[in-house]
């Protein structure tokens, strides 16, 4: 009884480490889409001259293939979905970890969640397979503890990648991507779809720097001091609603404005540029452009860009 | 605490230890205490009307029993089902019938339609009614230990939802001293593992798709509401007979065998065939507490036939005070009254094994489509749309709306998994085989375990049939 027991259990463990290895290895084997961006990110060694950070603005609002073509740069999109300053900061140093550090860095600057601090990890089932890279898994672990079960613990882990990692893992297997994947190029979302949702709801609040936005913030400007690398502060446009909706904004702005003074960074406010914020066709929902709004700021950008190397 | 909960995963090894290492004197009194607080975590005070009602119960059988009068053993009957009918009535059907009938009279009505029901609350009453009616007709003498009777109406692993233990199946197991090497553990893990499977990987997710589509009934045509009525037949049983194997394979921990509750209904080729093998237990219980009450069929032709029909009826309403549920009932007590005479006229008319089962499977997914409805109005347009709006041709689109093409051939394979494996429990095609018994059989359940961690859904939801 005791040695089927042990059979048995011993058959049950490999097969759950086998399958969290099976899932793992399918989604970093994905060709396109947002794992192969994490694989390039986390675990490869990459060679590109710039990198933009941020939150799911920044991915989805600089089009790296235009701005490269319009600047020369060999730059790439490592913005997260649910992305703070502090996550910000963990992308960047594990992305060095393995790759060339940057020699521009483009930073965009949420002054609508900048009053937040990094309790969780937005889609944090994401990360998964990329917690073999030490600098993101101390990164993520500091922030939730439970990724020490997720690292090393399948029973805890295949439970919130869950079912619906399947679907990418075998694509990855398979080496073939999803439709949903092919929005990617080189770290950018391309967002084209618009759902029926209506996303422009606003409710007031007053909001503010938080320390912690505040403290990555000088980290990420340290690490660029330190490593002569030039950091440009962006903030992509808000649709003119969403405006209202930080009552302070004003301040908020002020406030990054001064830090990169003082830091003589360059800063790229956009937030409420009237060719881009007063278009609602540009926008998916308050915070988050189209493609159409996505090129027009990153020709913007690009414009700055070519202004500031001259 | 739902049996799929991380606290239940907590709960259970510390009662199993704890029972093991009591002294056999004391088990019962702690299995009932540990019943009471996993009662007690749905709600604390549901266990003062559960404790209320199991204790009248114990003492009202007791004075029926020491009674030699009929006229007193008949009130006092009278009483103990009048008390558990009547709380099953207040927190069941009163909001219902309320409701109904008040709008007539005022339109002040509202302030009653957020009264929960207890967790259990009909399981647990006809627990206790069917050992009150059997010590009222003789066939067993009161018990004479309280804590004895409160643990058999409460013990844990079937007090929510079943299966419905009669007095004389479950009380000689609970009065005997129980032995840590009988433990069936074989049994326990089939159990356990495939029942977890049918509810968090089958069930719920079957449940994401079926709850949008019934939720937005106005937005499908009637081949995807037909489908979705198909998914919710697999749905329910996947997860109300994953409940029961899950509760089979718990109380296996503690020596406690409890009977079957299924019998893969899904293979039913009649409606008769299907009642034999659906929900066992509450089957036998309507059969033998209110059927028989009635008359059986010990009475006139039509009034077998009525009996038959308001058996259904009321047992349509016993899962809930709602009209679809009536409907449901009122589906099947027709076509079994149908079914009845068919076969009273020709008495070896059996139908052709797979048209059978087209018929069967065609109907139950017509009635439960009822059972689901969330209104009268949903199924009357649900109903027209399957039989005006069919349009097979919009399925894919509308079902891709609510789902990914992958997520929804997941569904596929695991319905398909669920049929192989009853199907094999049915005629056995597979025992053959060689190393069955050895090798393939402790890999399935090995590889479901796993299955349950790849693919389950572990947001923890609840049970269907609790809410009954």
């Amino acid at each position: 009884m005791i040695r089927k027991i042990a059979i048995y259990t011993l058959a049950f463990v490999l097969l759950i480490y086998g399958l969290r290895w099976f899932v793992n290895e399918g989604l970093r084997r994905n060709p396109k889409g947002v794992y192969e961006k994490y694989t390039r990110l986390f675990l490869e060694k990459n060679t590109f001259n710039t990198l933009i950070l941020g939150s799911s603005r920044a991915e989805m609002h600089m089009d790296v293939t235009l701005l490269d073509s319009l600047t020369g740069l060999h730059s790439f999109n490592a913005g997260v979905s649910g992305g703070t300053t502090r996550m910000a900061y963990v992308v960047l140093r594990s992305y060095i970890r393995n790759s060339e550090v940057p020699k521009t860095i483009f930073l965009e600057c949420d002054f609508h969640i900048s009053h937040l601090k990094t309790d969780t990890i937005f889609n944090f089932p994401r990360y998964f397979p990329y917690l073999s890279n030490p600098v993101l898994y101390q990164g993520f672990e500091a922030i939730d503890p439970r990724f020490r079960q997720f690292r090393y613990n399948p029973l805890y882990s295949l439970p919130y990648s869950g079912i619906h990692a399947l679907s990418p893992a075998l694509h990855g297997w398979a080496g073939r991507s999803g439709s949903y994947d092919e929005a990617y190029q080189n770290g950018f979302f391309k967002n084209t779809e618009i759902d029926h949702y209506d996303h422009f709801n606003t409710s007031a609040y007053y909001g503010y720097i938080h320390p912690e936005t505040r403290h990555y913030l000088d980290s990420i400007i340290d690490f660029c001091k330190a490593r002569q690398c030039r950091l440009i502060f962006t903030m992509s446009p808000a649709y003119k609603d969403a405006q209202q909706e930080v009552i302070n904004r004003e301040r908020i702005i002020a406030q990054y404005r001064d830090i990169a003074a003082v830091h003589h960074i360059p800063f790229l406010n956009y937030s409420a540029d009237s060719s881009i914020c007063r278009n609602r066709s540009y926008f998916e929902d308050n915070y988050h452009m189209l493609y159409p709004g996505a090129r027009l700021f990153t020709r913007k950008i690009a414009g700055d860009f070519n202004n500031i190397a001259r | 605490m739902l049996f799929n909960s991380l606290i239940f995963l907590i709960f259970l090894p510390c009662v199993f230890t704890l029972y093991w290492l009591l002294d056999p004197k004391w088990r019962n009194v702690f299995l009932l205490g540990a019943s009471y607080y996993f009662y007690f975590s749905y709600n604390p005070w549901f266990l003062l009307l559960l404790i209320g009602t199991s204790a009248l119960d114990f003492y009202v059988a007791r004075l029926i029993s020491a009674s030699e009068q009929p006229a007193r053993r008949k009130a006092l009957l009278a009483f103990s089902i009048s008390c558990n009918i009547g709380v099953l009535f207040i927190f069941k059907y009163f909001v219902f019938f309320y409701n109904s009938l008040t709008p007539l009279l005022t339109s002040h009505y509202s302030l009653l339609t957020t009264l929960i029901i207890p967790a259990g609350l009909s399981f647990y009453t006809f627990q206790s009614i069917s050992y009150t009616i059997d010590v009222y007709r003789g066939k067993y003498k009161a018990d004479d230990s309280l804590t004895d009777f409160l643990l058999y109406v409460s013990f844990f692993p079937h007090m929510v939802a079943g299966p419905i233990v009669r007095y004389k199946s479950l009380m000689p197991q609970l009065k005997v001293v129980q032995h840590f090497r009988r433990i069936d553990w074989e049994a326990f893990a089939k159990l356990t593992v495939w029942g977890y499977f049918k509810k968090m990987v089958i069930a719920d997710n079957l449940s994401s798709i079926v709850t949008p589509v019934f939720n937005d009934v106005g937005h499908y045509s009637g081949s995807t509401l037909l489908l979705a009525g198909f998914l919710f037949v697999v749905q329910v049983y996947a997860d109300f007979s994953g409940y029961s194997d899950i509760a089979t394979g718990v109380a296996k921990l503690f020596g406690i065998d409890l009977s079957l509750n299924w019998r893969r209904p899904l293979f039913s080729r009649s409606l008769h065939e299907f009642w034999t093998r659906n929900h066992i237990s509450i089957t036998t219980w309507f059969r033998d507490y209110l059927y028989i009450g009635l008359g059986g069929n010990r009475v006139s032709y039509p009034r077998w036939l009525l009996n038959i029909f308001l058996v259904f009826l009321i047992s349509g309403l016993w899962h809930g005070a709602n009209l679809t549920f009536v409907i449901w009932g009122a589906m099947h007590g027709l076509l079994f009254i149908i079914e009845t005479v068919i076969l009273r006229r020709f008495p070896g008319f059996k139908a052709l094994g797979f048209i059978g089962w087209i018929y069967l499977m065609a109907f139950h997914t017509l009635s439960l489509i009822a059972f689901r409805a969330l209104s009268v109005q949903d199924l009357g347009h649900i109903y027209k749309q399957i039989f005006t709006g069919f349009h097979p041709e919009l399925m894919l689109a509308e079902l891709t709306q609510v789902t990914d093409l992958f997520f929804l051939t997941v569904c596929g394979l695991l319905i398909l998994l669920l049929f192989l494996k009853e199907a094999n429990e049915e005629y056995a095609f597979l025992n053959r085989a060689k190393g069955f018994e050895a090798v393939y059989k402790p890999a399935f359940f090995i590889i479901a375990l796993a299955g349950i961690f790849l693919l389950g859904n572990f947001n923890a939801n609840q049970f269907i049939y609790f809410q009954f």
